[in-house]
């Protein structure tokens, strides 16, 4: 922290004979101020190293031959968080579930911005009929209640006999086709203001073409509000394939997630002399979601000049 | 005012036929139905159940009888519980509503007191605590908070009954029962409570600083007011004014039942029914369900509209 202080007071001090300081650099100012945030920042880096790298360094690997009579002993110096049923370790199993929960929520963000921004930018940049369709889609993609349709689409990949693997990716793509509505009404609020101002009576006048004047002359100027959302999203898409993963409806085992790690504890014995086995992953996820969500928060004040606290 | 509602009201037709469609293609496009996952029923008995309930018709024809049944109040035929949805929804709707209304209550109350203070003294060490601690409870997750709770009040320490809505064998009358409900409708309240006050607290602290900042907060402190006249008469009544239109928003909710609360504290409400209908594939309870929920939100929203108008009168129909 002290470090990121010393800097920023350079940045400060610097002359101001070269160029001034840019939106991104002051936005950054802005955030290493906020502590709150930076420590999310922080938490959500140990998160990602404890999840990608702590496996590498564990003594198991999820190749090991499975030993039920090495099941389901309690923590222990040599399984820090116990094993489970058939032996395996809980502490791997938490890093390697955390690898598929943490990329779940990344791609399902990717998939949301991806068409939210793109279609909130077509509606903004044309108006007329294109806005009214893309719109009205919206609204009602907005009205279905979402956790229902996400959970019969997951009974509907259980009755297709998915395969486990190739699953997941389906899990992702459903959760962010789900979320983009949001993120398209803000981008089409703002594509509808940028697109009055000089510059773009510039774009015209060059004769750019409608996509390079969409997607390279005002998308970039949104990617503010894009940034919050998306974080957030990630947020939310891990909290929704964890719901999802719980029910045995979201990403099923052999692969191990966050959310399906939990629902061990849906057996009573489980349930009430086990808790090693459902605690540690639960406990993740709100680590997680938490770090995001506080993250979100400081790049929304550091970003959006109308929130400022 | 009466041309607004009726134009308003207007505007939701295309969405709620949208809607409509999609869930009626969703329906349709998934595999599986209750009579082919019931092992006990001879083929013969199969094709005659599924002709009868209309299972085999292609999509438009499904779509046009469902939508023909919908405009009449007919929800379609639940197959597991044999009987119409909308008795099973009238059922266990109002056990969800319970929970959820005594939740509104308390969340919003909690809310605008936390959300006050906290504006009040912004950028104080209370301030930030609870921006911390709203930060958390909005980052639980709903099934993982419930098992906890339930672990740890109710199998560890036996403060509250595991699950259910009332005793099993105990046939309590009267204050009894009502007693009893109350006690097994503790924790998922609790749960439910801190999973909502989060966004709500963040919402009203908002909406407080933004008042607060005003100047006829000043003048009321130059006059001479007390410090907590001005808070709670000058600018909370302002600051509750936005606050009219979440309330619209809150309509949905209230109905919906907290599918996954329920489930896991074993509450009789209509979001726990829901999700025993996808075992059973009892597709019209789902459909049913599903866009009386879809429905509620749209009614919601334009409740939240209407509102909105009348509490502040700047906005104006175009």
């Amino acid at each position: 922290m002290s470090e990121a202080v010393v800097r920023s007071n350079a940045v400060e001090v610097k002359p101001p004979t070269k160029k001034p300081a840019s939106p991104w650099r002051l936005a950054l100012r802005e955030m290493r101020k906020n502590k709150l945030a930076m420590a999310g920042f922080v938490v959500l880096i140990l998160m990602f190293l404890f999840c990608f790298v702590g496996p590498l360094l564990s003594p198991y690997s999820i190749n090991d031959a499975m030993n039920v009579r090495n099941g389901n002993k309690p923590p222990s110096a040599q399984h820090w968080l116990g094993t489970d049923k058939v032996g395996r370790d809980v502490l791997l199993r938490v890093m390697l579930a955390g690898r598929t929960s943490l990329l779940v929520g990344i791609v399902a963000m990717m998939v949301s911005v991806a068409i939210g921004s793109t279609l909130g930018a077509i509606a903004g940049y044309y108006r007329g009929w294109v806005d009214t369709i893309i719109m009205r889609l919206a609204d009602i993609i907005m009205s279905i209640p979402s956790l229902p349709i996400l959970i019969i689409l997951g009974a509907a990949l259980s009755e297709l006999k998915m395969d486990p693997a190739n699953r997941i990716y389906l899990v992702m793509f459903i959760i962010g086709f789900l979320s983009w509505p949001g993120l398209a009404r803000l981008v089409r609020g703002q594509i509808l203001m940028l697109r009055e101002q000089e510059f773009m009576q510039a774009a015209e006048v060059l004769g750019l073409r409608d996509r390079r004047k969409i997607f390279r002359h005002l998308l970039p100027n949104t990617v503010p509000i894009i940034i919050v959302v998306a974080t957030l999203s990630v947020a939310n898409g891990i909290l929704t394939e964890s719901v999802l993963s719980f029910l045995g409806l979201g990403v099923v085992p052999p692969t191990p997630s966050w959310g399906n790690m939990i629902s061990a504890a849906n057996s009573m014995i489980e349930f009430q002399k086990r808790p090693w086995l459902w605690i540690p992953p639960g406990v993740c996820i709100f680590i997680t979601v938490v770090a995001i969500n506080v993250m979100g928060d400081g790049l929304r004040d550091a970003l959006d000049p109308k929130s400022k606290r | 005012m009466t041309t607004q509602v009726i134009r308003r009201l207007l505007q939701t037709i295309p969405t709620l036929i949208g809607v409509s469609i999609v869930l009626v293609l969703i329906f349709h496009l998934i595999p599986g139905n209750f009579v082919d996952s019931n092992p006990t029923i001879s083929k013969e008995r199969a094709a005659e159940l599924k002709e009868m309930y209309g299972l085999t018709d292609p999509v438009h024809i499904k779509y046009l009888k469902w939508v023909k049944g919908v405009s009449t109040g007919d929800l379609g035929y639940s197959i597991q519980h044999k009987q119409p949805v909308t008795t099973i929804i009238d059922r266990y709707v109002w056990n969800s509503v319970l929970i959820a209304g005594v939740v509104l209550i308390f969340s919003w109350t909690i809310a605008i007191f936390v959300g006050v203070f906290s504006a009040v003294r912004q950028h104080s060490f209370y301030d930030g605590l609870i921006t911390f601690l709203v930060f958390a409870v909005m980052s639980l997750p709903s099934f993982f908070i419930g098992l906890l709770a339930i672990k740890f009040f109710a199998v560890d320490n036996r403060i509250f009954p595991v699950g259910g809505m009332i005793t099993t064998g105990a046939n309590y009358e009267g204050w009894a029962h009502i007693w009893d409900v109350i006690e097994h409708m503790f924790l998922p309240v609790i749960v439910l409570t801190a999973l909502n006050v989060g966004g709500l607290t963040r919402y009203f602290r908002t909406s407080m600083l933004d008042v607060i900042k005003q100047d006829f907060i000043r003048t009321a402190r130059a006059k001479g007011l007390k410090e907590r006249t001005v808070i709670f008469k000058h600018a909370l009544r302002n600051a509750l004014i936005p606050a009219i239109t979440l309330l619209g928003f809150e309509i949905p909710g209230l109905f919906a039942g907290a599918m996954i609360t329920e489930k896991i504290f074993n509450w009789p409400g209509i979001g726990s029914i829901f999700l025993n209908a996808i075992n059973a594939r009892d597709y019209f309870l789902m459909l049913g369900y599903t866009f009386f929920i879809a429905f509620l939100t749209i009614i919601g929203n334009v409740i939240a509209d209407l509102l909105y108008r009348v509490a502040d009168p700047r906005v104006r129909m175009k």
